[in-house]
């Protein structure tokens, strides 16, 4: 782009040597900062042939009144503006298809389906029409995959008119849709797959377990009573019946007296909580503000629409400039609301713990299904066989958390996506492992890997 | 209230109204919305060109879908930017959910006549679009055939009507149907002086609705709006031109963890050089009930930090809460209600 820009400028020999030698300095200039500088040049190319997308270019530090500099920016918003005109939305006629809006119920229809667009977007209805939720039906409109119309009068059927994108954003009821449009917008260009929390029949927590999982509950309780009692048990009177004979034994023992909060690491304790909080909400509903907004699934060819599995993520939306940050209590009702593909669970079959009307969703799925489900679950285990050393694992779960759900910051047009999980630092060990010393004795590895560095190197300056 | 009583010049800016009241607001009265958005390539343009604007694009690129560093139509405002705008007369706020505001909430209701005569026009510009189209892939067809059999074509050759039936249907399944970025149903009414009046009414209304929620990120805004910066390169100075005055341009900045960005230029060119926080109050009058926001040691050690780990300056406005006028047509754009202090790291130790 910046030789196409030079051999554009005046024949004028001195304005091209002080310009050449202007731009010299320009693309020499340190720029490490912030690469965002947008090369629309490469986009207005794509827009012509599908290619793949361009990386982002260089940019200066100020504005410093050379002509080079203002050519170069007067072809680069040039270039953009041109992307985005000569990027028409819209379909050839052998491809249409004609998506309704209802104004009453806030959808939008389409009769005739075409595309593969509809495995994992939209509900199917009695009539065979694919019925879209709204954010659905802009979305495929802003990505030309569809055509709005509005019909206006239903005794004549030709009596319809087509709507632009302006039409569209006037039909969004309050700003927080708009933002949750934005953010779903936004993950799905990525290839994710998202849906509402709301309708989903996949569950974690079936009712039937959770009641009946009295039994568990009262464990739980027991347990708490057993800490108090051990507890109890390191006083001065513990000191000469039991004399610390390490330093082992000391850490432990203090390790008891440090009251936490209890965070949830089991599917046991998971069931239970949820139990809790059933009749917590009870009492007390949560107040509104704050929701889950979206179910997040990695992008999969064998999603099922009517029957999905517990999703990746789960995601929630808050405006910045709107709203206040969620205190510490709505953090604490979202993470008890959480259901979904509790990654810190280990060795656990998805399809056997999730359950659809309480029935196991291994259950439900068909004998060719459950083959293909086996062999994705045994490349996993494949893939996961590397064995990691008890550090590793530990530093991991202090890094990663247990719980945990996306919160999406938005900025006036600009999303941030924040991970918040529940940690767990109070019941680790991080001051005292007995196997450290064990790893230590293998400081001799890391002569040896040392040693081998050194052997490449040398091999290297050989060549 | 603007500046600029002539509408018809100055660039729309649309606004949704009237919506539902809203759970998540502090507020429980509001009912307008807080997102101002243009459509139009022309404003969006006419904007970034002339008025240092640059605004978000937030639509799907329709050629590359897959991405999101480059986005298309529609373009979202800072609220701070669209209140700058409205109330120096270069914009005015104009509503967005028109058709669903009208009393028109389900199909019955829609006035079936003006839809009609919309439709009609639709139908009319469609067919026009069609047909250019048509005589544009006929003529290619034409030209590759005569490529092929070693012929010249005549560049003004007419496509005639015969040519036209016979060719028509079958090119018809290629034809492109495109969805417009801006409404037919809005532009129609364009011209009414009731709508004019409507409009203008609907505008201000917006404006001093948003000062109130907004004023004091706006009234931070506005100075780094107005501030104009001394720009003279060496070259200038040499043959004794006069100094270009160049504007900031400005963007939501909650990457860097401000309120706002500065950029020297365009950010197509230029980095951005000073992270803007949000502004702190401070009172004056000791009788008011206002407080003195206080500042945290730890807050300017972290964004210090930043500041050099990213090579921008941080900056803390404070705002005068006494100074600033609670309406916004009794504002003016006065220096002492604002202040500005950057923070650098030393680099000593």
């Amino acid at each position: 782009m910046k030789n196409d820009n030079l051999s554009n400028r005046d024949d004028n020999e001195d304005v091209d040597t002080e310009e050449t030698l202007a731009s010299h300095l320009l693309y020499t200039s340190d720029d490490d900062d912030e690469v965002t500088r947008q090369d629309w040049t490469e986009m207005l190319k794509l827009s012509q042939v599908q290619q793949i997308i361009p990386k982002r270019g260089d940019k200066d530090y100020e504005p410093d009144g050379t002509n080079v500099q203002q050519t170069l920016l007067f072809n680069a918003r040039n270039t953009m503006f041109d992307a985005i005109s000569e990027a028409p939305r819209g379909l050839i006629i052998k491809h249409l298809n004609k998506a309704y809006y209802n104004i009453g119920s806030h959808t939008g229809i389409i009769y005739h389906a075409k595309g593969s667009f509809i495995n994992n977007i939209g509900k199917t209805n009695s009539k065979g029409q694919i019925v879209l939720q709204f954010y659905e039906f802009v979305y495929l409109v802003e990505r030309g995959t569809v055509i709005p119309y509005l019909k206006f009068d239903e005794d004549n059927e030709e009596a319809e008119i087509q709507l632009s994108v302006q039409d569209l954003y006037s039909f969004f009821r309050n700003q927080q849709e708009l933002d949750e449009f934005m953010v779903y917008s936004h993950l799905k260009r990525l290839g994710y797959i998202l849906h509402k929390p709301e309708n989903r029949k996949t569950t974690f927590f079936p009712s039937n377990l959770l009641t009946t999982n009295n039994n568990l509950f009262c464990q739980n309780k027991a347990f708490q009573l057993w800490n108090i009692f051990k507890i109890s048990l390191a006083s001065p009177l513990n000191l000469l019946l039991l004399p610390y004979r390490s330093n082992a034994e000391i850490y432990i023992n203090l390790q008891k007296l440090i009251s936490h909060s209890k965070v949830v690491k089991t599917r046991a304790e998971l069931l239970s909580t949820s139990h809790q909080q059933q009749i917590h909400t009870e009492k007390a509903p949560v107040s509104g503000s704050l929701n889950i907004a979206f179910d997040l699934w990695k992008p999969n060819p064998n999603f099922k629409k009517k029957c999905p599995d517990l999703p990746d993520f789960q995601i929630l939306i808050h405006n910045k400039n709107l709203q206040n940050f969620p205190t510490f209590d709505d953090f604490h009702s979202i993470f008890n609301k959480l259901d979904y593909k509790f990654e810190f669970l280990d060795d656990i079959e998805w399809d056997e713990v999730s359950y659809v009307n309480e029935i196991s969703r291994k259950q439900l799925l068909t004998p060719k299904q459950q083959k293909q489900q086996q062999f994705n679950i045994h490349n996993e285990q494949k893939k996961n066989k590397k064995r990691v050393s008890e550090n590793v694992l530990q530093l991991r779960r202090l890094k990663n958390g247990f719980r945990k759900f996306i919160l999406a910051v938005i900025d006036d047009g600009l999303i941030n996506f924040i991970t918040i999980a529940e940690a767990d630092f109070s019941t680790e060990n991080v001051w005292y492992e007995p196997q450290r010393n064990k790893v230590r004795s293998g400081s001799n590895k890391s002569k040896n890997r040392n040693s081998k560095q050194t052997k490449r190197d040398k091999t290297k300056k050989d060549v | 209230m603007s500046k600029n009583n002539d509408t018809s010049q100055s660039i729309p800016i649309y606004i949704a109204d009237n919506l539902p009241s809203l759970p998540v607001t502090n507020d429980d009265n509001v009912t307008h919305s807080d997102i101002p958005l243009l459509f139009d390539i022309q404003a969006i343009k006419k904007l970034r060109y002339e008025m240092d604007i640059l605004g978000v694009l937030i639509g799907t690129l329709p050629s590359a879908s897959q991405q999101n560093l480059f986005l298309s139509i529609p373009l979202r405002l800072m609220v701070e930017e669209a209140i700058w705008l409205v109330n120096s007369g270069k914009c005015y706020f104009k509503k967005l959910n028109y058709i669903t505001n009208t009393g028109a909430n389900c199909d019955d209701e829609l006035p079936k006549k003006y839809m009609h005569s919309i439709k009609n026009l639709q139908d009319i510009e469609l067919k026009k679009y069609m047909k250019r189209q048509f005589e544009y892939k006929y003529k290619l067809k034409l030209e590759k055939e005569a490529q092929f059999c070693n012929t010249k074509v005549k560049s003004d050759a007419m496509i005639t009507r015969t040519d036209f039936e016979k060719h028509y249907k079958k090119m018809e399944p290629s034809l492109f149907i495109p969805i417009s970025n801006t409404s037919s149903l809005i532009a129609h009414d364009e011209h009414s002086y009731r709508k004019y009046q409507a409009d203008k009414e609907f505008s201000d209304r917006m404006v001093r609705y948003l000062y109130k929620r907004y004023k004091y990120d706006y009234v931070v805004y506005k100075h780094l709006r107005e501030y104009k910066r001394e720009q003279r390169c060496v070259e200038d100075m040499e043959e004794g031109k006069d100094s270009d005055s160049e504007r900031f341009y400005i963007s939501p900045g909650s990457k860097f963890g401000g309120r706002f960005i500065v950029y020297p230029g365009d950010p197509l060119r230029y980095h951005s050089h000073m992270i803007i926080q949000s502004p702190k109050l401070i009172t004056t009058d000791n009788n008011s009930s206002d407080t003195t926001d206080g500042i945290d040691l730890l807050e300017l050690v972290c964004s210090g930090r930043l500041g050099t780990g990213v090579k921008k300056t941080c900056v803390y406005p404070f705002i005068n809460v006494t100074k600033v006028a609670k309406d916004i047509t009794t504002d003016q754009s006065s220096i002492d209600n604002c202040s500005f202090y950057s923070i650098e790291w030393s680099g000593f130790g």
